[in-house]
């Protein structure tokens, strides 16, 4: 009896978890025996514990994708950066060849001003990286106006620079077909500077998808695995981050 | 070299299994599913780029939730930075009102009240009562004593009653009149 005094708090808990050894459970239980107030106090802890467990017994479910995959992100970036780059190599030759870009877009006459070389500068070119997770057309607007801002200035001093526009929740309707003002605006962007890369979150998109909305991207999107995600990877890696 | 592929396979295995589980405590540390989804991705990612530092394929479990808490840490202290756009989700864990029947209402009102909880007693909680794991390995996964496990579960369980019984009269008061209309 003398020892009901002597369970704490923290035992009772222990015990309600399971987390005592025998001779330490088996004083516990004999105060439980003698004790009707203690008896309510376990009683009170494990529909505690029931209550937190049952709420949480049905999550939503998590999205549906591979199971600890390498990030899709990941390969899908550097496959665009690869594919970048042969860009690059490319039009380097065809402008070595006959002094001119290859590409036929209205928009490479910028391009072709500029010393071939700042596209391909081989040492530590500045990272940038802007977020946006607003539909608003206008901030969609600025947020192109400053990442050509960035891009040409690069461009003109010659200096190395890689870009990359990450939108997730309602900012994918930056690169939504028919959707943004801004559509023609990402095609010429696209087409006049190989360094600036368009990541649509997957997250976003499944989520859309799931409740019947499915956005149809613009061809120069990308999509990597979670924006958000993405975004942590490439801070890490020494990227600037632009919040628009 | 063989043995990091070993344990590679072995953690990409484990990982797969744990994935609705760390999906589950995800969710109830920051009741917003896309963001749960987001530190499960991370966590999966980490532990396999890691798998080489795994010591024990016995406390695996433990040492993947830590990764997950790892991730979650660096989240919040990147939030105020990069991650203003989680509010959009925020509400996505109140009920809709075809959903608030009897259990529905007491699920919304733990959750509620286990959102309100501090970010360290919430996680204290509901590694213990979520995923079951024992003080010790809350202690390693939190990389705190376990002597504070269990000064905060007991906090945390003090401070989960009182909410719930603050607002257990006006939710009792909300089934009752739902139960009235039908």
């Amino acid at each position: 009896m003398s020892s009901l005094n002597d369970i704490s708090q923290e035992q009772l808990e222990a015990f309600v978890d399971g987390q005592l050894d025998a001779p330490d459970k088996a004083r516990v239980l004999l105060a439980l025996e003698a004790s009707e107030t203690l008896r309510t106090q376990v009683a009170e802890l494990r529909r505690l514990k029931d209550m937190v467990r049952l709420a949480y017994d049905e999550v939503p479910e998590p999205l549906p994708r591979p199971i600890a995959s390498p990030p899709i992100g990941g390969y899908a970036v550097a496959a665009a950066a690869g594919a970048l780059i042969m860009l690059a190599v490319t039009q380097l030759i065809a402008w070595n060849w006959n002094g001119k870009s290859s590409l036929g877009d209205h928009s490479v006459a910028t391009a072709a001003t500029a010393p071939p070389q700042a596209s391909l500068a081989a040492v530590d070119p500045e990272l940038v990286m802007f977020h946006i997770s607003t539909s608003d057309d206008r901030v969609g607007t600025e947020l192109l106006d400053q990442v050509e801002l960035v891009a040409s200035q690069y461009r003109r001093s010659g200096r190395a620079l890689r870009v990359v526009v990450v939108a997730n929740n309602e900012g994918l309707r930056l690169y939504q077909v028919g959707h943004s003002q801004n559509e023609r605006r990402i095609r010429e962007l696209f087409a006049r500077y190989d360094n600036i890369t368009f990541a649509a979150c997957g997250n976003t998109l499944q989520r859309l998808a799931g409740s019947g909305d499915s956005v149809r991207l613009l061809p120069q999107a990308i999509v990597v695995d979670s924006g958000v995600a993405e975004i942590a990877r490439r801070q890490q890696q020494g990227w600037k981050y632009i919040r628009i | 070299m063989l043995n990091v592929l070993l344990q590679r396979k072995f953690v990409r295995k484990r990982v797969a299994t744990l994935r609705e589980r760390l999906f589950r405590t995800a969710y109830a540390w920051c009741h917003n599913r896309a963001l749960a989804d987001d530190l499960v991705q991370e966590t999966s990612l980490k532990a396999l780029e890691n798998a080489g530092q795994l010591r024990d394929v016995r406390t695996a479990d433990a040492w993947v939730f830590a990764i997950l808490a790892n991730c979650h840490r660096g989240y919040l202290r990147r939030a105020d930075a990069v991650i203003a756009d989680s509010d959009d989700e925020a509400t996505e864990a109140e009920a809709g009102p075809e959903q608030v029947a009897d259990q529905g209402a007491l699920v919304e009102r733990v959750r509620a009240a286990v959102a309100r909880l501090n970010e360290e007693h919430r996680k204290v909680l509901t590694l213990v009562d979520l995923e079951g794991f024992s003080y010790t390995e809350v202690a390693e996964i939190l990389e705190i004593p376990a002597g504070t496990v269990m000064s905060r579960l007991s906090r945390a369980r003090r401070r989960l009653k009182m909410l719930l019984q603050s607002r257990m009269a006006e939710s009792q008061g909300q089934i009752s009149y739902l139960k009235g209309k039908r």
